[in-house]
């Protein structure tokens, strides 16, 4: 009986199945697009052949510094963060009932961000220690966020309540520092909007491992948020642990935001958005949403740090600024369209 | 304006000398910078890089416009070229 109330919403005869397939090759297909596009844009013009070149030679010309230290490692990072910030966001809608839950709204990057701000003017020696800071700050956020939200269990309204409390204190911490430490305020900036700047090798290999875990363990999450999808009470009967799944899905949750605030600092929207885009074109189910949130996620972080960083050549400005600038628009068209799924 | 120079043109440019403004202590800023660029592989091929030609700037000089003190200002970053230069 259980498993054939589930097996309901993924049957083969529903008629989104066809778009769900194609909805995902076209994913597939605008990655690709978009990581040549990152790899072969940039200020520096190199025509496609010297490209070529420097990804096949291993010389030390500047094409190949160009090419291979700067743009594919920032394309590299630039897919894991939206990978991460999106499955993260598409988890915290699930856990909250709510479409307005981001991690960006809840509190979590609010306190990696406080960490990564004391690391960066007051104590700017220690800056190597900045991702490990930014990440205890986004657990550190949760676990207020848990502790206060508990009452025998833990209740939606309860959690968004106490993030958003949270979100407001933290904040007002971060900004206190700043005001106190004015004259220092100019370094961190551009980490408050979000962006990848100067990131290199070193960064992918830094949340490479840790993104990895936390995609497979999104592969388990896709049962426990579909079964709170139902309701607690249904979930309930149908022999879910709701706490259990909860627990386990906002510890996922912080992860996945803490890792991508520690390189792109506090990236807003993507949390927020991809997953909506996805849910308009392809429903709720998490088996479907879950994937194509992260791929998503990925492609748009991809094109908006590329356009940031090659369109207002010479300078460049955090991918944060148009991503905001990109998303919204877009994401309003599709909203007053009112997507596929009906 | 703060705004972030792209680091395309910066390699490509290739700086003999990069400077810094901080507010931490200077000696620590600059091995931690130092180590960071090392590691980075965008840096580490810089001239001012591999010849360890990273200098600290004085805050009060150089971090917002030192007004009247601007002659100080140019008359330091003068001699600091000239000393790297020497060096």
């Amino acid at each position: 009986m259980r498993k054939d109330t589930l097996i309901v919403s993924t049957n083969h005869d529903d008629p989104r199945q066809f778009m769900r397939w194609v909805i995902m090759l076209s994913i597939i297909f605008l990655l690709i697009i978009v990581t040549f596009y990152g790899v072969a844009t940039g200020s520096v013009s190199i025509g496609l052949n010297k490209v070529w070149d420097a990804l096949t030679q291993n010389t030390e010309t500047l094409e190949r510094q160009i090419v291979w230290d700067l743009r594919i490692p920032r394309v590299i990072t630039g897919f894991l963060v939206g990978m991460s910030l999106a499955t993260s966001g598409a988890l915290l809608q699930g856990v909250m009932k709510n479409p307005l839950a981001d991690p960006g709204i809840i509190g979590v990057s609010a306190g990696a961000g406080l960490f990564a701000v004391i690391i960066m003017i007051v104590t700017p020696e220690y800056i190597a220690f900045l991702p490990l800071a930014s990440f205890l700050g986004a657990l550190f956020a949760a676990g207020i966020i848990y502790l206060l939200a508990w009452n025998q269990g833990i209740s939606p309204l309860r959690i968004i309540l106490a993030g958003v409390a949270t979100n407001s204190l933290l904040g007002a911490f971060m900004s206190a520092v700043m005001i106190i430490y004015s004259d220092r305020v100019q370094s961190v900036l551009p980490w408050l909007v979000g962006g990848l700047s100067r990131r290199s090798w070193p960064h992918v290999y830094m949340i490479l491992p840790y993104t990895s875990v936390g995609m497979i363990l999104a592969i388990f999450a896709i049962k426990p948020a579909n079964a709170l999808l139902l309701g607690d009470n249904v979930a309930k009967l149908l022999g879910h642990q709701i706490e259990k799944n909860r627990f386990f899905l906002i510890l996922l949750n912080t992860f996945l935001a803490g890792i991508a605030v520690s390189v792109a600092g506090l990236i807003g929207f993507v949390g927020l958005v991809v997953p909506h885009i996805i849910r308009l074109l392809v429903g709720n189910d998490y088996k479907y949403l879950l994937p194509l949130s992260a791929l998503g996620g990925g492609v748009l972080v991809i094109f908006a740090d590329t356009a940031a960083r090659s369109w207002f050549d010479p300078i460049e400005l955090p991918v944060g600024i148009l991503l905001a600038a990109l998303g919204a628009p877009f994401f309003l068209y599709l909203l007053r369209r009112g997507g596929i799924s009906k | 304006m703060y705004a972030q120079l792209n680091i395309e043109r910066i390699i490509e440019a290739n700086p003999q000398v990069v400077y810094l403004i901080t507010h931490g202590n200077p000696e620590d800023v600059k091995k931690g910078f130092m180590e960071e660029m090392k590691k980075n592989p965008a840096w580490n091929n810089i001239d001012a890089v591999k010849n360890n030609h990273i200098e600290i700037l004085p805050p009060h000089l150089f971090s917002t416009n030192p007004g009247t003190n601007i002659i100080d200002a140019i008359e330091y970053m003068a001699n600091s070229l000239k000393a790297t230069e020497n060096k």
